[in-house]
């Protein structure tokens, strides 16, 4: 009896144990659905960004191979990346956002309660404003360069959004978020996020108004009333931007915004230089760069303080763990 | 049987939800924690440009001496108020710097091509975690945690899982019991140690025979885990409470070492208490004397901070304990608990008092001992730098072991603007006359090249000296104030004279058993005057003093130490030291090569030889000296 009882448990056990498993892992698996759609739509996301900032980097002078180049751009080639298709890099991008915002609003709407109880849904809202912001800045960019859609494309319109509107979604979600009253919690970077949204979102305005400001010829009219105030729209970006940098945020996020401060500074000063390409002593330059002096100077002066104070506090940071020096010079 | 199949069923249910669960749980975890890449600003690039000469090149942009459109462009941004160019270099170098701090880029700075780093290590900027430090757990830990969990569970939940009747089995089964709450997937490294180590102790207390054979060991062990666990689990309890955002790791294990030590110190001295035939104590009386005093001790050693406290009181206290506990774990502690309990013994009216008493006094008393190692820290500080715990109880030992006699006087005395107990002060004043003040980095060293022993006999003998004229300290409260620094000057006259002929005296009167009586017989004398003017004048012209005590211990010891064992117990000295103060013939003595001095010298010389014969000396035959 003994024996058959102790030759029975184990068979009794893993029949048990195998059945349950085949059970729990169906439940499992249904119960993270919406987590698992989260992760694939973040890695989609993360994907289709690397690339947005790779161009971003390129035209700010690093080629793709990662070497800062000294105003010599290339290609993988290795040859200079002229007259490169532009409206196509938008257009991929502007399909791969659109998918990802359209997939995650419905991710929001569906599994609300889900994503809630599982401290989710915040993840997923940033998720889904990141990628319609994305996905208006690549319309707005595309529009600007191919014009506007005649009538016969009406129906595509219907799903354009504009950086406005996005900032009209920004003001709703943080009103949802705030209703939610704390059953939401909204981590660090999340909170970041959110925060940092409304000067990233001003700056594409800028931006997209700048380029279609370009192909309407202003550039070349050198129709400074035109394009002084989108010059300012991005200084004031920035100025926005360092704001929130200075609020406690973790390492990470200080050099994001950091690099993204001078992206922007860098962008209004080749708008700038476009704008302004005049004899050195024309009256029109000097008036035009000489009233944005105090503005982008007290930008320059701050960055700079930043600058310094970052890169004095890690690097005398890290010459002390290596005991190279005892005090800051 | 059929039990012992429903069991496994029901074990194997709750693990695979438990598994499933933590599986879950990672997963959700893994969605909180993933990283984000977050949109760089695009350029303004318009298509038909262009781009190899168009392109502006971000570090030129900060850079401004290549550029020359550039540098007209934003002159002014580098430039201070006053017009001197500032900041374009320094910007450019400190945003370098800043990228290339720490994070392992590659860099190659020159004048031509300022600098080179990979793209992507710009890229990993825009890739932002969602916390700079999760609080989620690891998939590992996770998981992990969830598959130890199981385990634990098996073995204390399934029955004929773990031999009920072998005694490593039965404590193997306690000790899961123990873990059974710890939470193996969330906790911290740190948490998981704390219950892990609580769960050892239970085992301990429950199954001491795993350890020994023996009925008496098995039930002071017992006792002894029982009381470090009734003691630390509190502790560790109000430890584990802290949340991860108030202590890190480290700290929590600091904390919680610390409050093992007092547990270990505390769970052992109450099992001695708890068990009086393990001192040889027997009757009722005897033991509540041992509780009496060895709680008041207890409390003193595990900090029990008055409420009251201001901080820095607190802060001093919470020095004392810590500096107490290191003490207590090196051998001091026993000492320290002789002396309490042999003043407890001779004092039983004290105890019956109520332990509070006897509780003040003892922190009084250590405490006020303790206050002194700020100040003297050097001659408390041993080599490693750390307290010397032997010279500490040592003393403590001799404070207590003094004031036995003249408890209430000597102990409980407090005087002075600091108002600690007069025989600590005394203790203060002796060890400043006897130390010098030593290097940097180097022990404490003694006058006259004294050994420790010898420090230690002179503080008794000063002790010895002042319990045998409790007078000073009950007659006049003014007196009091100045007994510590009459021993003091008296010390320093001993120790301090650079004569080596008077050194080889005072170290054969340190180790004659003597000591005490001749500092009797000078402090009740009054040559050391117990008046603030006098002490202060005495002690500005002590070298004046010292000669003169030189020339009668020069006579005294004459022949040796034959001359000093004829004066016995020092009353005859007493005598003439009473004289000598009396009639201001000190002063004469030391007033050069006046008649008076070479006269006086004869009649000295004449009666000091008489002594050494052993001839009787009265107190008249001194009056006629003078």
């Amino acid at each position: 009896m003994k024996t058959r009882h102790s030759q029975s448990r184990p068979a009794v056990l893993g029949g048990s144990l195998l059945l349950l498993i085949l059970f729990l892992s169906g439940c499992v698996t249904t119960t993270v659905e919406h987590a698992s759609t989260l992760k694939r739509l973040q890695d989609d996301y993360n994907s289709a960004t690397e690339r947005a900032n790779r161009e971003a980097l390129h035209f700010a002078g690093l080629d793709e191979t990662g070497t800062l180049q000294d105003g010599n751009l290339q290609g993988n080639d290795g040859n200079p990346r002229v007259g490169i298709g532009i409206p196509e890099v938008y257009n991929d991008l502007w399909l791969d956002y659109s998918a990802i915002a359209a997939e995650a609003r419905q991710l929001n709407a569906g599994s609300r309660d889900a994503l809630l109880r599982d401290q989710l849904y915040v993840n997923s809202l940033v998720l889904e404003l990141l990628a319609r912001k994305q996905k208006a800045l690549y319309e707005g960019m595309m529009l600007s360069v191919e014009g506007p859609k005649n009538d016969s494309d009406e129906e595509d319109q219907a799903g354009y959004e504009t950086p406005a509107d996005i900032a009209n979604l920004l003001k709703r979600t943080k009103t949802e978020l705030a209703d939610l009253d704390g059953a939401a919690p909204i981590h660090p970077r999340n909170y970041f996020v959110l925060q940092a949204m409304e000067p990233l979102v001003k700056y594409d305005n800028a931006l997209i108004l700048a380029i279609r400001a370009y192909y309407n010829g202003s550039f070349a009219a050198r129709d400074m009333p035109a394009v002084k105030p989108l010059v300012e729209q991005i200084a004031e970006a920035e100025s926005d931007l360092r704001g929130i940098s200075s609020q406690d945020n973790f390492k990470q996020i200080r050099g994001y915004v950091f690099l993204t401060r001078i992206l922007m500074l860098n962008n209004a000063h080749y708008m700038i230089k476009e704008v302004a390409e005049l004899p050195s002593d024309t009256e029109e330059r000097k008036t035009f760069i000489g009233a944005n002096f105090p503005k982008y100077k007290a930008a320059y002066d701050v960055l700079a303080a930043d600058y310094r104070l970052a890169a004095n506090q890690e690097l005398l940071g890290d010459l002390k763990d290596s005991n190279l020096i005892s005090r800051p010079y | 049987m059929p039990l012992a199949t429903a069991d496994l069923i029901l074990f194997a249910i709750r693990a695979s939800v438990r598994l499933a669960n933590a599986g879950r749980k990672a997963f959700i975890e893994g969605a909180q924690d993933m990283e984000l890449t977050l949109p760089l600003p695009s350029s303004f690039f318009p298509a038909q440009l262009d781009i190899p000469q168009q392109a502006f090149n971000m570090m030129r942009f900060l850079q401004n001496d290549t550029d020359a459109r550039l540098v007209e462009d934003y002159k002014t941004c580098f430039l201070d108020n006053n017009g001197n160019e500032y900041g374009g270099d320094a910007l450019v170098a400190a945003y370098l710097q800043y990228l290339n701090s720490g994070r392992g880029w590659s860099r190659q700075a020159n004048k031509s091509n300022l600098v080179e780093y990979e793209a992507r290590d710009l890229f990993a900027l825009a890739t932002v975690r969602q916390w700079d430090k999760s609080p989620n757990p690891t998939t590992i830990q996770r998981i992990g945690g969830a598959l130890i969990e199981v385990a634990v569970d098996y073995f204390v939940t399934v029955p004929g899982a773990l031999n009920e009747n072998s005694n490593f089995s039965r404590s193997v089964k306690t000790f899961l019991e123990g873990i059974q709450d710890a939470r193996f997937q969330e906790d911290r490294w740190d948490g998981i140690l704390l219950n892990v180590f609580s769960a050892g102790l239970e085992t301990l207390s429950k199954n001491p025979d795993i350890y020994s054979r023996n009925a008496a060991d098995d039930a002071l062990l017992r006792t002894a885990v029982t009381g470090l666990l009734d003691d630390v689990k509190g502790r560790m309890d109000k430890i584990r409470s802290k949340g991860a955002d108030e202590l890190t790791a480290q700290d929590r294990m600091s904390e919680a070492g610390s409050a093992i030590v007092v547990g270990l110190i505390t769970g052992s001295s109450r099992a001695v208490l708890n068990n009086p035939e393990v001192l040889g104590l027997s009757t009722d009386a005897d033991h509540n004397l041992v509780q009496g005093v060895g709680t008041a001790l207890l409390e003193l050693l595990t900090g029990d901070l008055d409420p009251e406290a201001t901080v820095s009181q607190r802060q001093q206290m919470k020095a004392l304990s810590s500096g107490l506990r290191r003490i207590a774990s090196t051998g001091g502690l026993e000492k320290l608990t002789h002396a309490a309990l042999k003043v407890a013994a001779e004092n039983p009216s004290l105890i019956r008092a109520g332990s509070a008493e006897v509780n003040a006094w003892l922190r009084s008393v250590i405490r006020d001992l303790y206050a002194l190692y700020p100040d003297r820290l050097k001659l408390f500080k041993g080599e490693s730098g750390a307290i010397e715990p032997e010279l500490f109880t040592d003393i403590a030992y001799l404070l207590l072991d003094n004031g036995i006699e003249n408890f209430e006087p000597l102990l409980a005395e407090k005087v002075g603007a600091g108002k600690s107990a007069l025989l600590v002060q005394v203790a203060g004043s002796v060890l400043d006359a006897v130390a010098t003040v030593p290097q940097p980095g180097q022990p404490v060293s003694w006058r006259l090249k004294l050994t420790e022993s010898d420090v230690r006999y002179l503080l008794d003998s000063n002790l010895q000296a002042l319990a045998r004229h409790p007078e000073w300290i009950t007659d006049n409260p003014q007196k009091k104030q100045l007994v510590p620094a009459a021993t003091g000057l008296l010390t320093s006259l001993l120790v301090g004279n650079p004569k080596a002929a008077f050194g080889q005296r005072v170290k054969i009167l340190l180790r004659s058993d003597q000591l005490a009586d001749f500092l009797a017989a000078v402090l009740s004398s009054g040559l050391i005057p117990l008046d603030e003017v006098k002490l202060q004048r005495y002690a500005e012209n002590s070298e004046k003093l010292s000669a003169g005590l030189n020339l009668v211990m020069e006579h005294l010891y004459a022949g040796g130490l034959k001359g000093l064992d004829q004066l016995a117990n020092f009353a005859t000295l007493h005598d003439l030291f009473l004289i000598l103060a009396e009639k201001e013939l000190m002063e004469v003595l030391l007033s050069g090569t006046s008649p008076e001095q070479e006269q006086l010298l004869g009649h000295l010389d004449k009666l000091l030889n008489g002594l050494k014969r052993g001839e009787l000396v009265t107190l008249a035959d001194l009056r006629g000296v003078a």
